[in-house]
């Protein structure tokens, strides 16, 4: 019954990291390959879940499931299980985590033992939110990520490390204990409702909660998930945490460390309180606007390359919370897609700034410049992950900003008896968000990688002669960091459907349990049309006497006519219909 | 009689080893001297011989529930209690062995120039403290209670003025018995209430008193138990006294001064709660449901004063001082659960008071290894570059921090989520009273990451390097290293310390025998003739008549005792 692979896939990390610390080698290099191994050994284990997972067959259920006791008394259990939405994102969890320790092996000189032993438990702990089926355990490791996170950026850090892991510790810790309160406050909801306590996030879908207690539920979620995005005015701890965190800890906070918070939305927010989430929706939707321009306009003006891709992971961020709050499955889909690009393209981002920080100990505009010139392959991944994160088509972020926008602006077409929250209006003041990508991004291009060139000399002699021993170009390793994530780019640019018809399923199983347990029907039917009050949920077998009926089945008809985007939906999924079936 | 001996004898064990070890600093100079450096270890072999006789004497000779009466009614031992004797006992010995540091002066009693002085008394002190803690596990009378408080906290006192030369020690520690002298009158003037009302000092015969329930008085009396109580638990207005108390004290003895009259205090009013409190809150009684705020009220009060006083600390021992305010506010929640889950009550009390008990050991205990010029390191700022340093000192510390701030996967964590999910079982209040407790619990919960953090960060985060002599004997070490272990184990696998507090819920309190040992009670009281006397005066002749009912005039009654009691603490 019970499967081990993904209590391994949490526990070999966490259990190779404690072990480093103890007993590890101190020499930095050795530290290294030990976590490298152990994290290797991990990644390789989550490849082959997948391979299980697809012998079992692609579907909406959750596979290799494990449980066992946790809390007994308040029926709290290790319970542990895969499902297509959970699959990509521990894959990049796995693989982004091997890539960060594999390019740490340079920049990090001092207390490596502890260094490593952080990074791994960082990993499994990270697996362990997206595998769990739990509640609470979800929780403990949301929450846990805090601790290697705090140490890692307040130890390894720049200069203000401080002051920036504070902001993070605090930030995201204030948020969380309100979520918190709401984990615990679902479960005793539920007890209430059925005399049965458990914190297993299937059975907890089925409590029935009212609206307004639902709105103040979403609210405590939203408070832990949104710092976590972060979403617009939430956001301020991400810029000083990404500019201090050492490269790694950029890449992995970056890349999986939000996705927690998009997750956390996605797989407990979204559909465990559906009512609040569609009638939050404008207003998330306006702040994730607001954050995109926002951010994109503060990207722009940066003056560090590192903070300039920070403020456009908030901004990236945006589009991902606005595609699942279109509450439509290309919205869901789209945005988990988000999830996955934003992880690949960012961290790969924050991997070559990295790189050329080793060399010259700087990322300011106005000290570098020139750098193609000096650098052609840096130049080379730079550029392409650039346009990734811009959204050029051919690469990974179109595919996703595309189906977020497109969901975006279908979202109030009729689909049965629901019509989403959002509009065309949030889509076209969305697409501004895909202009400024486009400009900051080339612009930090452009100032780094063309132009006169500029190599400022490195101040300190131990920085510099650490920087002497890299090549002037990329070495073999760091081209070998970069290579995997830049094959995914092209892969998932030009062929998302193996994505697609891997989430597919429980994406759709998620957006109908959303769509269906709307429980503030006024809401929807003031916007639909009038007469479907009592149109069943499911397209009843249309009555040909009921001219009303027959009626609005012509007008959603009319509503649901092909349009030109819909063949280019079907192009990314192979699917016939935007909608839920 | 062999039941007393059989319920006493933990507590038996700890005094002998405690009067030889007393008997022992009253000897010469020099035996004295030469035998104080076993002091330690007879503490342990006592603490050893206790937990022996806990478990072979009572909890594997009688598996599954059971109720140890004494003949006389005034002890009850059920598994509940057994496992305080266990956490009790089991901590005791953390904490000799966080003090069991050769280098230091308790071998050099006469040295006044030393920062902290543990003599042989301090031993034989922290046995008769946890003596009293092995009564109270047993207490079913208010006699019994007051004793067993009143044990637990005397000798308190003394180790208090003893454990530092300073001068401050001796403000601290006369501060600290005026205050507790003041609190002991406050609990035993609520005791003299219940007595007078129900003419009883049996818990079990005040719970199912009508005149509890129908006067007024009874929540008078509470809430003077709850004020006496208060001080002991360190809760809203009685907590004055803490910061200057834990910082005039060694670091070992403000350890344990953080743990045992806590536990004391809190299992105390459980006590009293669990059974007359219960039978007032779902009492018709108008003032009932203000007794139930009035709990709400001192919770949110003591958490939120404990950790805004924290948050300007610069000094260790006051911060942590004011961070066991704060906890004693989030167990206090623990009580709105009561009565209908008052297993859950008990459950969340243990293990809460339990995990924070070792994760401030282990902090204390590391601050007793630091010296500075001659005196104890308070200073946080006496922790910069502990990480480089110690590195396994400094993650200890880091680990009983994170488990002070609730971080998952310490048992921290567990103990707050328990706490949080008693509340929420809460039937006194109205939800919105409830959510509000919660909200202002979670709020302070996250306040509190800004003064812990700033611990870690001058561990982990600062540079430079304080000037500060760290010893590392090998005992307190040892202390260190199961604390931390100990607080990830039951973080990872909760499980471990629950399934045993889980038994507790299965408890039944065996109809049986407790109607058959209520009997042999009510012969005892009503046999009593200036017991009578005393009723008619106070009580207007009430109880008078419940002697006759239960004398034969009313069959009913002798089962009406024990199954009213048992409604109210297991409904």
């Amino acid at each position: 019954m019970n499967n081990y692979i993904l209590p391994i896939l949490i526990l070999l990390p966490m259990v190779g990291g404690v072990l480093i610390a103890l007993l590890g080698p101190s020499a930095p290099r050795r530290a290294a390959y030990c976590a490298l191994a152990a994290s290797t050994l991990t990644l390789l284990i989550s490849v082959v879940a997948p391979l299980q997972y697809l012998a079992e067959g692609v579907n909406a259920e959750f596979q290799l499931q494990f449980q066992r006791p946790f809390i007994a008394a308040l029926q709290s259990t290790i319970h542990l299980g895969m499902d297509g939405i959970a699959l990509p994102l521990v894959l990049l969890t796995n693989l982004l985590s091997v890539l960060a320790i594999w390019s740490s092996l340079s920049a990090i000189q001092r207390q490596a033992r502890s260094y490593y032993a952080l990074m791994l438990i960082l990993q499994g702990a990270m697996t362990g939110v997206f595998v769990s089926m739990d509640l609470l355990l979800f929780y403990v490791f949301f929450e846990f990520t805090l601790v290697p996170l705090f140490l890692l950026v307040g130890i390894w850090g720049g200069a203000q490390r401080r002051l920036a892991a504070f902001k993070l510790f605090i930030y995201t810790m204030a948020g969380g204990v309100l979520t918190f309160g709401a984990v615990v406050f679902v479960a005793w909801y539920h007890y209430r409702q059925t005399a049965q306590m458990t914190f297993d996030i299937q059975k907890l879908y089925a409590t029935q909660i009212p609206q307004s207690v639902q709105l103040w539920l979403f609210a405590a979620f939203f408070a832990g998930f949104a710092v976590k995005v972060p979403l617009f005015p939430f956001h301020t701890w991400l810029p000083l945490a990404h500019t201090e965190a050492p490269t790694a800890g950029s890449v992995l906070l970056a890349g999986v460390l939000l996705k927690l918070g998009t997750y956390g939305f996605l797989r407990i927010a979204l559909p465990l309180l559906p009512g609040a989430a569609f009638q939050a929706a404008p207003l998330v939707a306006v702040l994730a606007i607001v954050g995109i321009v926002y951010a994109s306009l503060a990207a722009w003006v940066q003056s560090d390359v590192k903070k300039l891709v920070a403020y456009s992971s908030v901004a990236h961020l945006g589009f991902c919370m606005l595609g699942m709050f279109a509450f439509n499955h290309t919205g869901l889909s789209g945005s988990l897609l988000y999830m996955v690009n934003h992880g690949i393209s960012t961290g790969a981002l924050f991997l070559v700034v990295g790189m050329i920080y080793e060399r010259y100990h700087t990322r300011e505009f106005s000290r570098l410049g020139g750098l193609a010139r000096r650098m052609p392959i840096m130049a080379f991944f730079l550029v392409l992950f650039s346009l990734s994160s811009i959204g050029l088509p051919g690469l990974n972020g179109f595919v996703s900003e595309f189906s977020v926008l497109y969901a975006v602006f279908t979202s109030a077409r009729p689909l049965e008896t629901f019509i989403g929250p959002l509009g065309p209006t949030y889509a076209i003041l969305a697409a501004t968000g895909v202009v400024l990508s486009a400009i900051y991004m080339l612009w930090m291009c452009q100032r780094v990688l063309f132009g006169p060139l500029a190599e400022p000399a490195v101040a300190e002699e131990a920085a510099a002669a650490e920087a002497a021993k890299l090549p002037a170009d990329l070495g073999r390793r760091e081209w070998g960091l970069l290579t995997p994530l830049a094959i995914l780019v092209v892969l998932l640019g030009v062929y998302p459907r193996m994505y697609f018809d891997l989430t597919d399923p429980a994406i759709e199983k998620i957006q109908q349990r959303m769509t269906q347990r709307i429980t503030h029907p006024d809401k929807i039917l003031t916007r639909n049309l009038q007469p479907a009050a009592d149109r069943p949920s499911a397209p009843a077998p249309s009555d040909p006497a009921d001219l009303d009926t027959a009626a609005i089945d012509s007008r959603v008809e009319a509503d649901s006519r092909p349009s030109p985007m819909t063949g280019i939906y079907i192009v990314f999924t192979g699917k016939e219909s935007p909608g839920g079936e | 009689m062999s039941d007393y001996l059989q319920i006493l004898s933990p507590m038996l064990v700890l005094i002998a080893a405690a009067v030889v070890m007393l008997l022992v600093s009253c000897l010469g100079r020099v035996v004295r001297d030469s035998l104080s450096v076993l002091m330690p270890s007879l503490a342990l072999a006592g603490l050893l011989a206790a937990l022996l006789a806990a478990y072979w004497g009572i909890g594997r000779a009688m598996p599954g529930p059971f109720n140890l009466l004494s003949p006389d009614g005034s002890l009850l031992l059920t598994r509940t209690g057994l496992w305080v004797m266990y956490l009790g006992l089991f901590v005791g010995a953390l904490l000799v062995l966080a003090t069991w540091n050769p280098n230091r002066s308790y071998q050099r009693s006469g040295g006044g120039d030393l920062a902290v002085q543990i003599g042989p008394e301090f031993f034989a002190l922290l046995l008769i403290s946890l003596a009293g803690l092995m009564l109270l596990a047993a207490g079913r009378n208010l006699i019994v209670l007051f004793l067993a408080v009143e044990l637990v906290s005397l000798p308190t006192y003394v180790m208090v003025t003893l454990s530092r030369p300073q001068a401050q020690a001796r403000e601290a520690g006369l501060k600290y018995f005026f205050l507790g002298a003041l609190s002991a009158a406050l609990l035993a003037y609520g005791f003299s209430f219940l007595y007078g009302l129900t003419g009883s000092v049996h818990l079990d015969i005040i719970a199912a008193s009508p005149q509890l329930r129908q006067n007024a008085l009874g929540v008078l009396a509470l809430v003077l138990v709850l004020a006496g109580l208060g001080f002991k638990i360190a809760a809203f207005p009685m907590h004055l006294y803490v910061a200057d108390v834990y910082q005039g004290a060694a670091a070992p003895v403000s350890a344990l001064l953080a743990f045992l009259p806590k536990f004391a205090g809190f299992y105390g009013l459980y006590l009293v709660m669990s059974t007359a409190g219960s039978a007032l809150l779902t009492a018709a009684v108008p003032m009932a449901k203000v007794l139930a705020a009035l709990i709400g009220i001192l919770a949110a009060a003591t958490m939120t004063i404990g950790n805004l006083l924290a948050l300007r600390q610069r000094n260790l021992k006051r911060l942590l001082a004011y961070s066991s305010i704060a906890h004693s506010g989030y167990i206090l929640l623990a009580f709105m659960a009561l009565p209908s889950g008052s297993i859950q009550t008990v459950q969340a009390i243990l293990f809460y008071v339990f995990a924070y008990g070792v994760a401030t050991l282990g902090a204390f205990a590391i601050l007793s290894l630091m010296e500075r010029q001659r005196d104890e390191a308070q200073e946080i700022a006496d922790l910069t570059g502990l990480a480089r340093r110690r590195p396994g000192l400094a993650a200890g510390l880091a680990i009983c921090i994170f488990s002070l701030i609730g971080m998952p996967l310490t048992a921290g964590f567990v103990g707050k989520f328990y706490v949080f999910s008693t509340l929420l079982r809460s039937q006194l209040l109205d939800q919105a009273w409830i959510v509000t407790l919660l909200t202002i619990a979670l709020i302070n919960a996250a306040v509190a990451v800004g003064y812990y953090l700033r611990i870690i960060s001058a561990c982990y985060l600062d540079s430079g390097a304080a000037p500060v002599r760290i010893q590392s004997p090998l005992a307190p070490v040892l202390g260190i290293v199961l604390a931390a272990v100990l607080t990830i184990l039951l973080g990872i696998a909760p499980q471990l310390l629950l399934k045993h507090l889980d038994t507790l819920a299965a408890r039944s309190d065996n109809v049986q025998t407790i109607q058959v040992r209520q009997e042999d009670l009510t012969t005892i009281y009503r046999a009593d003739p200036g017991e009578q006397v005393t009723r008619s005066d106070t009580a207007s002749g009430h109880t008078g008549d419940l002697s006759n009912r239960a004398a034969g005039t009313d069959p009913s009654f002798v089962s009406q005792i024990p199954t009213s009691s048992l409604l109210l603490t297991e409904q």
